[in-house]
């Protein structure tokens, strides 16, 4: 708000130097026309030559006046022919006939009356006598001579008046048209002086013009060369910027893949993903070729447009081997529109390690039988199974008979063995089906699917028989006998498996206080 | 018919012819301007001789014309004998001096040859098909082409431009 009064201040200043500017060219113009018009029309009165011939007129009608006297003298002595006479009064007459009107006098600062009528007086006789004169006309010629003599003599005198009078006008008449040029040689001195004044600041503000004009040229390089600097560091930064973000993206242990909405057009394809789907170009890339299964490639897909972003997705995915991986997707905008950002990492390892992870969570690691926690799962869901369908199942719970005196006895080397061999021979016997466990120490359980009682107690015995017939050798080298006993309890319905294991559990005790090696059914 | 203040012989020349034209009109039923057997041009020659020309004799001799417009737009045509054929028929003469020539008025100028040569001049004795009397500042007026020549208008010239021309005399 402060500098507007400043700037209307300037702007008024600037308008005020622009109508000055104005004012002089416009009065420069019209004073260079004005001279010329001066000049031209002078030069116009002066293209001719004029003489001024009014002395030597009236001094040649003085003269003339004088010889027509000595010729009418001479015709009335009978020395001179009337023709001759005739020539003479012709002569005046032209002489006289100009002057008619009279303006012999008009420059006389006082008038004279005397010269004035003098002139006139001999205007008139002149113009009688040539009237009366003619050629061969000797009488008239006598009575104009006659009169000629009367008068001439008189008017001698005054002509000489008339001269002088002549003269005098003449001279001011001379004067005045000196002044009247001295008047208009100051008035053009003034109007140059005037222009060379305005010419001066013309080209002062010219040169005020030029140099601002150079300053701001100056101005306008320094300028353009800043902003060329600058735009040159800016795309440098930008293509540093670029080939830092390429190579980022490249070195990335991710797949990075950049598409529009439509997954038509590819923006970019990192090399690593380029590399494992063996892409020839950018352009090749679609989403179904990512992923093994085109399903599953749509339902990505759908995910990330409905959701706007997906994370953790984990698919099977295309390469030279089908792999796992983890994929990320982001919808952003790029270049004005909608794009898909997605990534993937290979997580076979990740996968791999998950896998073992879960095997060692549910097995037993000595034998590979399912650990306690494991056997318990699987074993509530086949008596679901059981439940469900209405199907008998028999579980067992197995001892390995002085299990504690082998260890103490044979070492845990030789106890491990035993377990193992027992794990391996269990597998052996039973079905795929069945679900093995070792629950603890020398302690295993079974579930006997679809397995009614006299089958199971025919799987039981035969096991006692089989863990009986191993052969196993001692720490000393000598033959090991290891015995089994077991526990069996029916599936009761909607009975949970701690139920069962219970029964089974107390069936085994009642084997092992009854001698072991031996197979006891539950009592209820 | 305004008369300047400043009479110059050239506007005096030009005013007069103009006032020649009007004179015509009751000139009809008068005599002859100018005698044609009067002498009316004497050449007077370097050895003393002396030659008189009178209008007829001039009329004899081949006619030439200039055409002449005055200030006014007004056509003339001046009618005469070239003063170069003149002095062909003048022993002495044109032999490259100067010519003195004086007037009825008592005037006097000198012609020099050059412009006899170049120019041509014209001793004119009629104008538009009428002889001139003395009054119209004839019977005999040189006449120089002035609409031809472009620097003719000079004072000098109008000054060589003799009226009433009466005498020529021959160095």
């Amino acid at each position: 708000m402060s500098d507007k009064p400043a700037a209307t201040a300037q702007a008024r200043n600037s308008r005020l130097k622009l109508i000055a500017l104005a004012v002089l060219v416009i009065a420069m113009t019209l004073t260079v026309a004005g001279s010329l018009w001066l000049v031209q029309k002078k030069a116009r009165q002066l293209a001719l030559p004029t003489l001024h011939s009014e002395l030597w007129q009236a001094y040649q009608i003085h003269m003339e006046m004088d010889r027509l006297l000595l010729a009418a003298q001479d015709l009335l002595k009978g020395k001179m022919a009337p023709d001759d006479l005739v020539v003479r009064v012709q002569v005046l007459r032209s002489l006289t006939q100009p002057l008619e009107g009279q303006h012999l006098f008009d420059f006389l600062p006082e008038s004279r009356p005397a010269a004035e009528r003098t002139l006139e007086h001999v205007i008139s006789l002149s113009r009688q006598w040539d009237e009366k004169a003619q050629w061969g006309d000797a009488v008239a010629a006598r009575q104009v001579a006659a009169q000629a003599t009367e008068s001439l003599p008189a008017l001698q005198k005054p002509m000489h008046e008339v001269m002088v009078a002549t003269n005098i006008s003449l001279a001011n008449e001379l004067d005045a048209e000196r002044q009247h040029l001295y008047g208009y040689f100051t008035g053009l001195g003034w109007a140059l002086l005037g222009l060379l004044i305005g010419v001066s600041l013309l080209v002062l503000r010219l040169v005020g013009n030029y140099r601002e004009a150079r300053g701001l040229s100056h101005n306008l390089i320094e300028l353009n060369q800043h902003l060329e600097q600058r735009v040159t560091e800016r795309t440098t930064e930008l293509a540093e910027g670029q080939a830092l973000l390429k190579q980022i993206l490249d070195a990335s242990p991710s797949d990075v893949v950049l598409t529009d909405s439509a997954g038509k057009q590819v923006y970019f394809v990192n090399q690593r993903l380029m590399q494992r789907l063996s892409l020839d170009k950018a352009s090749d890339f679609s989403l179904n070729r990512l992923f093994c299964n085109a399903r599953e490639a749509l339902h990505f897909r759908e995910a990330l447009l409905a959701r706007h972003r997906v994370d953790d997705w984990e698919g099977l995915l295309a390469g030279e081997q089908p792999y796992w991986g983890v994929l990320s997707g982001r919808l952003l905008e790029y270049r004005g529109g909608p794009a898909q950002l997605i990534w993937s990492y290979d997580i076979s390892l990740r996968k791999g390690m998950e896998q073992e992870l879960l095997v060692l969570a549910t097995t037993d690691a000595l034998t590979g039988l399912s650990n306690r926690h494991a056997f318990m799962q699987r074993a509530t869901e086949l008596l679901k199974t059981a439940e469900r369908f209405d199907q008998p199942c028999t579980l067992l719970m197995l001892d390995i008979d002085h299990f504690k005196q082998i260890n103490d006895s044979h070492g845990h080397q030789i106890g491990d063995e035993v377990l193992t061999a027992l794990g391996e021979l269990l597998k052996r016997e039973l079905r795929e089906v069945d679900i093995i466990g070792r629950l603890g120490g020398e302690e295993f359980a079974a579930l006997l699917a679809q397995t009614d009682q006299i089958d199971a107690m025919q799987v039981a015995e035969r096991l006692c028989a089989s863990v009986e017939a191993m052969q196993l050798l001692g720490s000393s080298g000598a033959p090991l006998r290891v015995t089994l006993s077991i526990g069996l309890a029916s599936r009761h319905p909607a009975e949970p498996l701690e139920g069962a294991l219970g029964r089974a559990d107390t069936a085994l005790y009642k084997a092992k206080s009854a001698g072991r090696n031996r197979v006891v059914w539950a009592t209820n | 018919m305004a008369k300047d203040s400043s009479m110059s012989p050239h506007r005096h020349f030009f005013v007069a012819l103009f006032l020649i034209l009007l004179y015509p009109l009751h000139v009809n039923a008068e005599p002859a301007p100018y005698p044609l057997d009067r002498p009316a041009l004497t050449v007077y020659l370097a050895d003393g001789q002396r030659l008189v020309f009178s209008l007829t004799q001039l009329q004899q001799m081949p006619l030439a014309s200039i055409r002449l417009s005055t200030p006014e737009g007004l056509q003339q045509q001046w009618q005469g004998v070239r003063l170069r054929k003149l002095l062909e028929l003048i022993p002495g003469a044109g032999n490259g001096r100067p010519l003195h020539t004086t007037a009825l008025n008592h005037y006097s100028v000198l012609i020099p040859y050059e412009d006899i040569q170049r120019y041509d001049p014209l001793v004119a004795y009629q104008l538009d098909g009428r002889l001139m009397s003395i009054r119209d500042y004839g019977p005999l007026y040189l006449i120089y082409p002035f609409d031809d020549h472009p620097e003719l208008r000079q004072q000098m010239f109008y000054n060589r431009s003799i009226w009433q021309l009466s005498e020529i005399h021959v160095e």
